[in-house]
């Protein structure tokens, strides 16, 4: 197998147009990245890890069928398991607590992907966390 | 009264101090034939001696005793004219003697005085010794006058302190059947010297024999009071028994054939005692019943075990049916041989139809009641759904779009400030423009339905829910769960969640508190929610009705919480007291990590 220095992403959400806009991020912001595949749920997403043994998963929650939390649980405990960063619209207190126990390593909501998602890549691959700044910013109306 | 006192009264010192007649008879009889035969002896042998007799007495003992008297070979009509023989109408000198009812001693004295003296002048001994027969106080005994009766024969007592007389007094022994009667008749033996059974052959006793025959008489007129006391009873209760108009009851003989009939019967069932009497009664059974010997069951059932009650279809005589209520009782002798039933029926059909009406109202009641119950279970399952779908939507394609958008800006943006491009400004403000419509889209589908209730559960879902409710509220909302608490069914999940919604706009709206506690718990195989506060505790009637909450969606109040929460097999429960409210809700449930 040809050995390649760029490390692999898989993308895995089930809008096209979240992948659509990652993949134009990403190769503006971090060509020395490479898409090795996108997923649109989380059974196909096990199906790539294992078959394309990306570095990294960047995984939407709230996906049909599998919540992508469940599938980040299954793809932590598969050997050699890539990283896993969430990528999400949530945004609550708890949603750090919750990725954790998902066996991720750190999220990014959606809305500040800009600000953080290349930021949030290079710490997991260097091998370490992104839970980000405190992000629980919303004000419901009362 | 016991015979064995009767010898206290008998002997004749005993009865009276007053002085009597030579000698005052009581004659006691059962057939008049007796009574006759007995004063043709005494009269017909005073007469033959040359004494004199007087008689007053009814029309038909006095001819029934001139007969007599002929017979012995006595003119009557002779002894009549000499004066020897006289003969009163018992009924009309009662008339002559009585004043209001009693009789009147002057009276009594001056009639029956000069007839003695009348008799003491004609008769031929030169003793002569006055024969009396009277029957007027038979005849006030019999119409009731008890006390008159005793006073007359005083009266006669009387008259002996003047005259000489033997005096024979009858009375029918008949007239002794009443209550009380053998009080009576003891009085009146006190008033005689003696006492003469009834019977053919009248007999001058000796003192003990005299007290053998007062026991005598007076266990006969004890027999016939007790007698007369059944017949009356037998006949009160006949009487009513046939008066009865809403009960049909009748006899049936051993055999089942209808042996008496009253008129509730008859109304009931249509047929004249003339028609019934003899028939079997199977003929009041449907014929289905008939061909299955139910009437034939019936009795047998009835003789086996004393009594049979039954409801069913009985026929008319015209055939229509009615809903009867039938009770069946054996009776037996007291060797325990059957012989017959009494029947009592009743028409229940108005009642069985009322019944039947009744419980078609009550099944048609809890069957409304179970689709309304259904129908607000429904609705809240649509409410949820709905939320959930509209929430979808908002988050998973505008928001998306939205979100990419925001990228796109944020990349514009970057661009525009590395080339130093004058809308740089424009652009930054359409990003944080973007940015406020993403968070508004997620805040409105989290309330809608909180997405991560359904990906994370409850214990993430509570604590988002807490943040904004203390925002707006105020209210300091703590929340604690059991170390081991892990997800649970969506169904029960949602359910705690639309309480936990519930119960903390009633926190707010009633309480007063300041706090509220949400907890979580674990308690043997239940999945406990509870809501607590610190009010001054909280009406029944404030939980009933539905309330906006805090999210602006349509509650429906926690009633409506308790069926949700019954449907999935728990319980809610609420404790207000003035120290505040806890609502409770509890679900039985396998442990899911």
């Amino acid at each position: 197998m040809a050995t390649s220095t760029k490390p692999k992403i898989l993308i895995v959400d089930d809008h096209e147009i979240v992948r659509e806009g990652l993949r134009t991020l990403l190769a503006r912001s971090a060509p020395n990245l490479e898409i090795c595949g996108e997923a649109t749920n989380a059974r196909e997403a096990l199906e790539m890890v294992r078959a394309l043994h990306p570095d990294l998963v960047i995984m939407d929650i709230t996906m049909p069928g599998t919540s992508g939390l469940v599938a980040a649980r299954r793809i932590s405990e598969l050997d050699h398991a890539p990283r896993v960063l969430m990528f999400t619209m949530h945004d609550f207190e708890r949603l750090g607590i919750e990725v954790r126990e998902a066996g991720a390593q750190g999220f990014v909501l959606k809305s500040q992907a800009s600000r953080d998602l290349i930021l949030a890549i290079q710490s997991l691959l260097a091998g370490g966390t992104f839970f980000g700044p405190a992000t629980t910013t919303y004000s419901p109306a009362v | 009264m016991s015979v064995s006192k009767v010898p206290a009264l008998a002997p004749r010192t005993n009865l009276r101090s007053r002085p009597r007649p030579s000698s005052h008879v009581v004659q006691f009889y059962e057939e008049d034939p007796h009574l006759i035969a007995e004063l043709g002896r005494l009269i017909g042998n005073a007469l033959a001696k040359g004494e004199s007799a007087i008689v007053v007495a009814t029309a038909a003992h006095r001819d029934g005793l001139a007969l007599e008297l002929a017979a012995r070979g006595l003119d009557v009509a002779a002894l009549t004219a000499a004066g020897r023989y006289t003969a009163f109408d018992a009924e009309q000198t009662l008339t002559r003697i009585l004043v209001d009812q009693m009789p009147d001693e002057d009276k009594f004295s001056e009639l029956l005085g000069r007839a003695i003296t009348k008799a003491k002048d004609s008769a031929k001994s030169p003793e002569p010794c006055i024969i009396i027969f009277g029957e007027m106080v038979a005849l006030l005994w019999s119409s009731g006058k008890h006390g008159a009766a005793i006073r007359l024969e005083e009266l006669w007592n009387g008259l002996a302190e003047q005259h000489s007389f033997v005096l024979r007094c009858a009375y029918p022994l008949s007239a002794f059947n009443s209550a009380g009667h053998s009080e009576s008749f003891l009085k009146i033996c006190a008033e005689h010297s003696e006492v003469i059974p009834s019977g053919p052959n009248g007999l001058h006793l000796s003192d003990d024999e005299r007290s053998r025959t007062i026991a005598t008489l007076q266990q006969k007129v004890e027999v016939l009071e007790s007698e007369k006391a059944l017949r009356d009873s037998e006949q009160r209760f006949r009487l009513l028994v046939e008066a009865v108009e809403d009960y049909a009851i009748f006899m049936l003989d051993p055999e089942g054939r209808v042996s008496s009939w009253n008129i509730g019967a008859e109304r009931l069932k249509g047929y004249k005692a003339s028609e019934i009497i003899g028939q079997h009664f199977s003929q009041f059974y449907p014929e289905e019943d008939k061909r299955a010997a139910k009437p034939q069951r019936e009795l047998e059932t009835a003789t086996r075990e004393g009594r049979l009650e039954d409801e069913g279809w009985r026929l008319r005589k015209d055939g229509s049916k009615f809903w009867a209520n039938v009770v069946i009782t054996a009776l037996k002798d007291p060797e325990g041989r059957l012989r017959g039933f009494a029947k009592v029926t009743r028409d229940f059909t108005e009642r069985m139809q009322a019944e039947r009406e009744l419980r078609e109202s009550k099944r048609k009641l809890q069957a409304s009641e179970k689709s309304l119950r259904e129908l607000s279970l429904h609705l809240l399952r649509t409410q949820d759904e709905e939320r959930r779908r509209i929430g979808r939507d908002l988050h998973d394609s505008l928001g998306q779009y939205l979100s990419v958008l925001k990228m796109k800006l944020d990349a514009l943006q970057r661009c525009a400030s590395q080339n130093q491009s004058p809308e740089l400004a424009e652009l930054t403000e359409c990003a944080r423009l973007t940015e406020d419509a993403v968070k508004e889209v997620r805040t409105i589908s989290y309330l809608l339905y909180p997405p991560m209730l359904e990906e994370m559960g409850l214990k993430s879902a509570i604590p988002w829910y807490l943040d904004g409710f203390t925002k707006r509220s105020g209210i300091k909302a703590t929340f604690e769960a059991s170390p081991g608490f892990g997800r649970l069914p969506p169904d029960v999940e949602l359910a705690f969640f639309r309480v936990l919604q519930e119960s903390l706009t009633n926190v707010h709206r009633h309480s007063g508190s300041q706090t509220a506690t949400v907890r979580l718990l674990i308690e043997g195989d239940m999945a406990v929610l509870a809501v607590s506060d610190a009010g001054k505790g909280t009406e029944a009637a404030n939980f009933e009705e539905g309330r906006q909450d805090w999210m602006g969606a349509l509650g429906v109040g926690l009633r409506g919480m308790t069926e949700r929460v019954q449907q999935i097999g728990g319980k809610l429960e609420i404790a207000s007291s003035k120290a505040g409210t806890t609502v409770t809700a509890a679900v039985p449930i396998q442990k899911t990590s």
